[in-house]
């Protein structure tokens, strides 16, 4: 095949792939792994009905015998994409060419093209699925393990930017574990609906199959371990739209995760930092430069799966009982956001894997905010003693003073001739001490995980599909 | 009863300016439409198609005031068309039966797109006047800033040394190309409509594009002679053209926001004076107006979309899209107006803290410059070679917690190879802006130049 040398989307890159997806996912969408899917679906139908009858024993088991991309001609298939301008018949008069006798004669035999690609795209979805849900498990658990580590370490809570409360980085990590969760359980949710299969024929109403037609769709799915859906979706594509929205919200989250490393990855604040490794190179010009890369390409991943999503709500839009205008955009749409949303995650799993956490930066920055944001605190401890009133006017003073002349507001106040002799320095570090101001951010913490964990639990590992090329017996296989 | 948020009267004009609002008020677009009816019937009368009479009764009538609102109101509880019980409505206070001469060979749509291509013309004018007002605050902001010297950042990161006046007037130019935009949709925008149902004129009478042409003149609008009824383009252009806009606004905030944040605080919009930021934290300031800016900027790009999916017509006329144009123009006008006036506003009064411009740039001490330490070392050691083995220094320093001055010193291949004076240039940033002050003036003066053949107004 003369275009494997040809990569020109960014997805088949042999440089920069990996950016954007992973290995494992580009396998599920290969085009050739496409073709052999259809075919399988092909007999599957077959094999279901030589099971009722509706074609002879012999030739569901002549066509099932050379159900493999490796006896086709693809050059011939591709070849009568161009001539045809269909997308399945010349893999179907491929298939026929090399199944022995009249068996070809029963190939597709009353379904519609769409019945088998949908249902093909379908497994590719519950691949990637299951991908998914594997690597977001996996995350969650990296998340549950930074809260429970960091479930103590006061942070510096902000709004609008600015220093606002502390608070604990466990804290933070819940409110996202919390988040993550919900995604998961948007996901189980998904697959229920979503992983349905197709074979109504051409308006839905399974008139080629005659009577048997809903005993045929049943046997169908059971063999692809489908769910036979009610009617047909051939018009109806909230599947698709669920799966790209569900992908977005995931993505969406990831996103919002990474973008608060990058932030406080600033020069200034300095408090986390994604992974960094000897060798790895921030600026070309620039050598002292440490970029965060990965969250800004975790960024890039999740605004690309975003906008599919609303391409998703056009693609439900559609005319009468088939619109191809909807359907042709799914195979651009799904695929994109399979393979961008596997790359998302993987680098997600990286990033959390080794985040480095600066807890000397986060005491610093929390120590500097600590003043201020505890001098409410302060003034009604001293106005016991003093009166509230005094204590107001008195650390009104002192804050003012400690931030025009970058002088400790202790130092100030305990030197203070009010102050001075009636208060211990000890008692005044502890009622500003930011440690005594983060409410139940502890509580909150172990709650959320220990909630999450219960759930973690009660799911059952993920089912995992081995791919390999169809054509790797020919020698044929590009990506080995 | 307010119940759109450009509307609201007790927390009014936070998505809008009073200014906008008037333009798009539901009793002057009716009085719009009433001035087209007028300007009609006084060409008409011009080229003897309807009595003289008539188009002079129907001119004293055409005002909202002499009109019985009230049964227009009902007249619209029952019809579902845009205009006819407003036409009914001046048909009916007309003497003599000179009400029949009322909206005579038109269409609905032409009074429609001629009176929002008037909206839009005054919206258009505000636009205009206060993006003047912008570039003028933002050079006199990068003149006094010229050299003021500050850290740039690239991933969030410090980067390199620059000034802050660079960065203004690289918002400055991509406001003068905004002016320039506007300047050139307003040029293909002021076309008025009068082309009758499908487009053909063929009720207007053998004096059709005679009328047209008067009838548009009295508007101050000009004529095309091609129907654009379902051919939108310049409606789109005009949303791209803000949506551009405001996302400029938009990038200008967040820098401002960016750079407010406590641990930076170079920047921060102006306060007003006794304003409560938080409601819980009373040391809290925040930039809130920066974040007014970049929510009507995310409306505004996607009202946007709504709009240049309207141009995607069916035959002569496609009410689906018309209508989401209707819709969406109004909040795409008001949202984009709005943003400017904050805009200008912002940095009218922008808080420039020249001190922590100055530490945040001392922040990484020597780091900051290893550009020009690279090219320093690259003349004998060879740039990727020094690249290299800069990028090593500087994470050793990094890791170890001492300085990168002291971890390039230490070095046996660099320290050798530079001189003291060498190494305390590593002690002045500032020094390392390369042709930072050459760029402000000369874009200065490019669009300084660019001002002075610009007219007052539109």
């Amino acid at each position: 095949m003369a275009n494997c040398e040809l990569n020109s989307h960014i997805i088949d890159s042999r440089f920069y792939s990996g950016g954007y997806t992973t290995e494992e996912a580009r396998r599920v969408f290969c085009d050739k792994y496409r073709y052999q899917r259809w075919i399988e679906v092909e007999a599957a139908m077959a094999s279901a009905q030589a099971d009722l009858g509706l074609i002879p024993k012999w030739a569901a088991e002549a066509l099932n015998e050379k159900a493999h991309l490796r006896y086709l001609d693809l050059n011939a298939i591709r070849e009568g994409i161009k001539t045809t301008s269909h997308s399945l018949l010349p893999l179907l008069r491929a298939w026929q060419e090399v199944c022995d006798g009249a068996a070809g004669e029963f190939i597709h035999f009353g379904a519609t093209t769409q019945d088998i690609q949908d249902t093909a795209q379908v497994l590719e979805i519950r691949d990637i699925l299951a991908i998914v849900e594997r690597d977001l498990t996996a995350i969650v658990r990296q998340v549950i393990d930074l809260a429970e580590r960091y479930s103590g370490l006061v942070i510096i809570g902000r709004t609008h930017t600015q220093h606002a409360l502390s608070m604990t980085l466990g804290l933070k990590v819940a409110v996202w574990l919390d988040e993550l969760w919900r995604n998961v359980e948007r996901l189980t949710a998904c697959k229920e609906r979503v992983l349905v299969s197709q074979l109504f024929g051409g308006v839905g109403t399974m008139d080629a199959f005659g009577d048997k037609g809903l005993e045929l769709l049943s046997q169908f799915s059971q063999r692809l371990k489908l769910k036979a859906p009610l009617t047909a979706w051939h018009a109806s594509r909230d599947r698709g739209a669920e799966f790209l929205g569900t992908m977005a919200m995931i993505s969406s989250t990831f996103a919002k995760i990474a973008n608060e490393i990058r932030c406080l990855a600033r020069s200034e604040t300095g408090e986390l930092e994604e992974p960094f490794q000897m060798g790895k190179v921030g600026s070309s010009t620039m050598p002292h430069k440490r970029n965060p890369e990965m969250c800004e390409q975790v960024i890039v991943l999740a605004r690309l799966i975003k906008a599919n999503a609303a391409l998703g709500f056009e693609g439900i839009i559609n005319e009468h009982e088939r619109d191809y205008r909807a359907v042709r955009l799914e195979w651009v749409t799904i695929t994109d956001t399979s393979l961008f949303i596997c790359g998302l995650l993987s680098l997600i799993k990286s990033i959390l894997k080794d985040l480095i956490i600066h807890e000397d930066r986060i005491r610093e920055n929390v120590d500097k905010a600590a003043t201020l944001i505890s001098t409410e605190a302060l003034m009604f401890f001293l106005g016991e003693t003093i009166g509230k009133q005094t204590a107001h006017k008195i650390v009104y003073e002192i804050s003012m003073e400690a931030i025009e002349t970058s002088q400790p507001l202790v130092d100030l106040l305990m030197n203070h001739e009010e102050i001075e002799g009636k208060f211990s320095r000890e008692d005044v570090e502890r009622t500003i001490d930011p440690k005594n101001h983060v409410g139940m951010s502890e509580e909150l913490t172990h709650r959320t995980v220990a909630y999450v964990k219960k759930r973690l639990l009660a799911t059952g590992p993920c089912e995992e599909g081995e791919r390999s090329c169809p054509l790797s017996d020919r020698g044929e296989c590009c990506s080995a | 009863m307010p119940s759109h948020p450009i509307d609201f009267g007790i927390n009014p004009n936070v998505f809008s300016t009073p200014e906008l609002a008037q333009v798009f008020d539901e009793k002057t677009r009716y009085q719009r439409w009433l001035d087209f009816e007028a300007a009609l019937a006084k060409a008409q009368a011009e080229t003897g198609v309807i009595p003289q009479e008539a188009a002079d009764e129907i001119g004293s009538k055409a005002s909202l005031e002499c009109l019985d609102l009230e049964a227009v109101h009902e007249g619209y509880l029952r019809s579902r068309n845009s205009l006819m019980p407003l036409i009914n409505g001046l048909r009916k206070v007309c003497k003599k039966g000179y009400g029949e001469y009322v909206h005579y060979g038109t269409t609905t749509q032409d009074v429609l797109d001629t009176a929002e291509i008037l909206e839009l013309r005054e919206t258009l004018a505000i636009v205009y006047r206060d993006l003047s007002a912008l570039e003028t605050t933002c050079l006199d902001l990068a003149k006094r800033h010229r050299s003021t010297p500050m850290v740039a950042r690239t991933h969030g990161q410090q980067a390199l040394p620059t000034t802050f006046g660079l960065k203004v007037v690289t918002w400055s130019s991509e406001i003068r190309r905004h002016i320039e935009r506007t300047r050139e949709m307003f040029q293909r925008l002021a076309f008025g409509q009068l082309s009758g149902a499908v487009g053909t004129m063929a009720a207007l009478g053998p004096h059709a594009m005679e009328v047209a042409r008067r009838t548009l003149d009295i508007l101050g609008l000009r004529h095309r002679t091609l129907a654009w009824h379902s051919s939108r383009d310049h409606i789109g252009e005009l949303a791209c053209g803000f949506s551009l806009m405001v996302t400029t606004f938009a990038k200008m905030a967040n820098e401002v926001f960016q750079l407010q944040k406590t641990e930076i605080g170079e920047l921060s919009e102006p306060a007003l004076e006794g304003a409560v930021a938080s409601s819980t934290m009373p040391h809290k300031k925040n930039p809130v107006i920066c974040q007014r800016i970049v929510v009507l900027s995310r409306h505004v790009r996607h009202l946007a979309g709504t709009i240049v999916e309207s141009m995607a017509h069916e035959h002569e006329r496609d009410a689906r899209c018309l209508w989401g144009e209707w819709l969406a123009v109004p909040q795409l006008s008001i949202h984009t107006g709005t943003a400017l006036k904050y805009m200008l506003d912002v940095m009218s009064g922008l808080e420039v803290s020249v001190d922590r411009m100055k530490e945040n740039l001392h922040l990484h001490k020597a780091m900051i410059t290893s550009e020009w330490l690279l090219f320093k070392l690259s003349h004998t050691m060879g740039k990727m070679k020094s690249l290299e083995k800069l990028h090593e220094l500087s994470n050793r320093a990094t890791d170890t917690g001492i300085s990168f001055k002291q971890s390039v010193m230490e070095d046996p291949e660099t320290g050798a190879l530079l001189t003291s004076e060498e190494m305390e240039y590593l002690d002045h940033p500032e020094r390392y802006i390369g042709q930072a002050l050459e760029i402000v003036d000369q874009t200065v003066e490019e669009i300084e130049g660019k001002r002075a053949l610009n007219p007052e107004e539109l």
